[in-house]
């Protein structure tokens, strides 16, 4: 009897399965976005133990090696990689993307890359007819339009559709195969496809803002920081208030943050500042506030400090506001129209 | 009696240590510095992925070394944390595999305590004492009455000093990581530049970084704007001098409100050449000992989480397979998990 144990954790779900001369034994699989590092080697000793079956009887172990999310798929990996280094078994590697695929007709794979992205693949059975890579969302619908024949594998959730269920662990089963097999253990690595680190930064462009970011910048300002500021608010600060700055970042052509400030002789005031949740974290925050240093720099009457308010609520804000020098200087009880406290920060310029 | 693997990869460095009974057999280290030199810092998702890619190798390493198998291994230990959460998960998922395959117990390491019994390597311990931890995620006062019993009476409220050499580092054109590269600087150079001590205005015994490297930082802006060249052996020396003056000043006066008989240096910072001549001649004819960690145990490696796992294995602190990572995990609670 040879017992093939097969593991993905490549997105929002934990699945676990055994499987003996290709019959399915025993499965577990559910959703456990954020658990997997906790959940899974558990599951694997439970699985095992309700078969009477000791991991050392394991004759392979198959594990999808991604495009999916980083750290999942770095879990089940390290947990296979492990497994058959200590064990000395096979290790077999499946793209996340292949073992989505349906058992007849073809297949287009799909999972969430964020960034309005998706991991993108097509495959007839084995057979890739698109290798994995990365595609927008808009390419993908279009993709699916002209080829309304193949079946949509994958949880589509994000894309607002719906998919024909994928049998994961059967077909990793079934790929534990010679095509399949790592020899080298150690060599075994994930896929991830976004290999370019600083892909967001280089893309991100900063430039002033223009009437047709209105709508983006409404938005944004709405769910980032519950933005009272009406349309006309947004146009008199772009283009009528001689004291205004106002900045967007764009990544792909699409507004995905800005900044609006003054200027008032001696000190620079910033009115807004946000970035669409998606793209936080990925060094925008530090365009725009650059820009407008640039923007400070270049006045005639040099600016010497810069202020601002924050919401106290809003720790991450005053984290990042902090690490670019700004200090807290006092608390402004009730100051914003809900009633809650802003925290006034300041940062001094030093010119030479 | 025991043989203990320990796994470490809460960092940059992706380690695997096997000890049996104090005594260590194999310590393998796979550094990252050179990859994460070219960012100027460590960048958790390329640490994450090289961990991945290390940790089998490490283990086999590991293993050759000690002349060991697996199955000869009565406990896995690993990292919990602190540290990146990210790279944390790897080498828990190496350990709670491994304790799962062979049926032997987890054991859950403080990566901190681990810093702080790297010494055991060099002295043995005499309580009360008082670590001073200090490395490029922390900044620390620990007071242990007994073994396994910390209590911080200190900490940093903003940056740590490790991470205050490496912007400062950065500004003067020094490489990555910053600390060794300012020692060396510095001891070319004179307190010239005029420095405030910051701060914390908290516990007495508490730090404060953030200010310090705003003050160099602005300093050489504005010199650069005068036109006026900055000396970085200067700089560097009136740097290191305040950044380690506080530490030596807080961690003495600490060492005399609790009569502690002896201190030991531990973290990434304790490699500092000045901090350990400092705290040398301070203690000089105190009756307090002093422990300074040798070289090897001032990076991260698993032969000090090895250390921590004996003393853990003993108490039978054993973790279930549900394990799971504390990337802020505190050191008084190295028990809870």
């Amino acid at each position: 009897m040879k017992s093939i144990l097969c593991l993905d954790t490549s997105d929002r779900f934990l699945s676990v399965g055994l499987f003996s001369d290709g019959k399915e034994v025993a499965r577990i699989s559910y959703e456990a976005w954020q658990r997997q590092s906790e959940s899974l080697v558990q599951e694997i000793h439970s699985l095992l133990s309700e078969q009477g079956i000791s991991p050392k009887a394991l004759a392979g172990v198959s594990v999808s090696k991604g495009p999916g999310s980083y750290t999942g798929v770095r879990i089940a990996l390290s947990v296979a990689k492990t497994l058959a280094f200590s064990l000395q078994i096979p290790l077999y590697l499946s793209s996340s993307l292949e073992v989505l695929r349906q058992k007849e007709g073809v297949s287009i794979c799909l999972c969430n890359a964020r960034g309005k992205r998706s991991y993108f693949a097509v495959y007839d059975q084995d057979k890739a007819l698109v290798e994995d890579c990365i595609k927008d969302n808009a390419e993908v619908l279009a993709y699916m339009q002209d080829h309304p024949d193949y079946a949509v594998c994958g949880d589509v959730s994000y894309l607002g559709l719906e998919s024909k269920p994928s049998d994961v662990l059967a077909i990793l089963a079934q790929d534990a195969d010679e095509s399949h097999r790592i020899e080298n253990v150690h060599a075994a690595r994930p896929v991830y496809l976004k290999d370019d680190y600083d892909k967001d930064r280089l893309r991100t462009v900063v430039r002033k803002a223009m009437i047709a970011d209105l709508p983006a910048i409404l938005e944004i300002g709405k769910n980032s920081l519950h933005s009272t500021y009406t349309d006309k608010d947004i146009l008199y600060d772009m283009q009528e208030n001689p004291l205004a700055y106002f900045y967007s970042a764009l990544v792909d052509g699409e507004v995905v943050g800005y900044l609006d400030f003054y200027v008032t002789f001696n000190s620079a005031t910033i009115v807004q500042i946000a970035v669409k949740e998606e793209y936080r974290k990925k060094g925008i925050g530090n365009l725009l506030l650059g820009a407008m240093l640039r923007e400070c720099e270049a006045q005639g009457d040099p600016v010497e400090y810069i202020t601002l308010e924050v919401r106290s609520s809003n720790l991450n804000a005053q984290r990042f506001y902090k690490k670019h020098k700004f200090e807290a200087v006092t608390t402004k009880r009730a100051y914003y129209d809900d009633g809650e406290d802003a925290i006034y920060m300041v940062r001094t310029l030093i010119h030479g | 009696m025991a043989k203990i693997l320990a796994i470490e990869s809460s960092c940059d460095e992706t380690a695997v240590a096997i000890v049996e009974d104090g005594r260590l057999l194999s310590s393998i280290v796979a550094t990252q510095i050179s990859v994460h030199e070219k960012f100027g810092g460590v960048m958790p998702e390329i640490a994450s992925r090289l961990h991945a890619e290390n940790i089998t190798v490490c283990l086999e390493e590991a293993l050759t070394e000690a002349k060991v198998k697996l199955e000869d291994i009565d406990a896995f230990a690993v990292t919990r944390g602190p540290g990146l959460i990210g790279c944390l998960h790897v080498g828990l998922q190496a350990a709670k595999t491994l304790a799962m395959v062979y049926d032997k117990p987890l054991i859950p390491v403080h990566h901190l305590a681990g810093h702080i019994y790297a010494n055991e390597y060099v002295g043995e311990f005499l309580f009360p004492l008082l670590c001073i931890v200090v490395s490029g995620g922390n900044t620390e006062l620990v007071l242990m009455k007994d073994h396994m019993d910390f209590q911080i009476v200190g900490e940093t409220k903003d940056d740590a000093i490790g991470e205050c050499y490496d912007k400062v580092a950065r500004v003067l054109g020094l490489p990555y990581p910053g600390g060794l590269p300012i020692d060396l600087a510095a001891k070319q150079g004179s307190h010239v530049y005029d420095l405030p001590t910051p701060d914390a205005g908290a516990g007495p015994y508490d730090f404060s970084y953030s200010g310090l490297k705003t003050a160099v930082i602005n300093l050489v802006n504005s010199l650069r704007m005068k036109g006026e060249e900055v000396s970085v052996p200067d700089m560097a020396r009136s740097f290191q001098d305040v950044a380690v003056g506080m530490v030596v000043d807080k961690s003495l006066k600490a060492a005399k409100q609790y009569g502690v008989k002896q201190i030991v240096l531990a973290g990434g910072v304790s490699a500092n050449s000045y901090l350990r001549a400092q705290m040398t001649s301070a203690l000089e004819d105190s009756g307090i000992s002093l422990i300074i960690p040798p070289l090897w145990c001032t990076t991260d490696n698993a032969a000090m989480i090895a250390k921590v796992a004996e003393k853990l294995y003993v108490r039978k602190v054993f973790a279930p397979l549900t394990l799971g990572v504390d990337p802020n995990w505190k050191i008084d609670h190295w028990n809870e998990f």
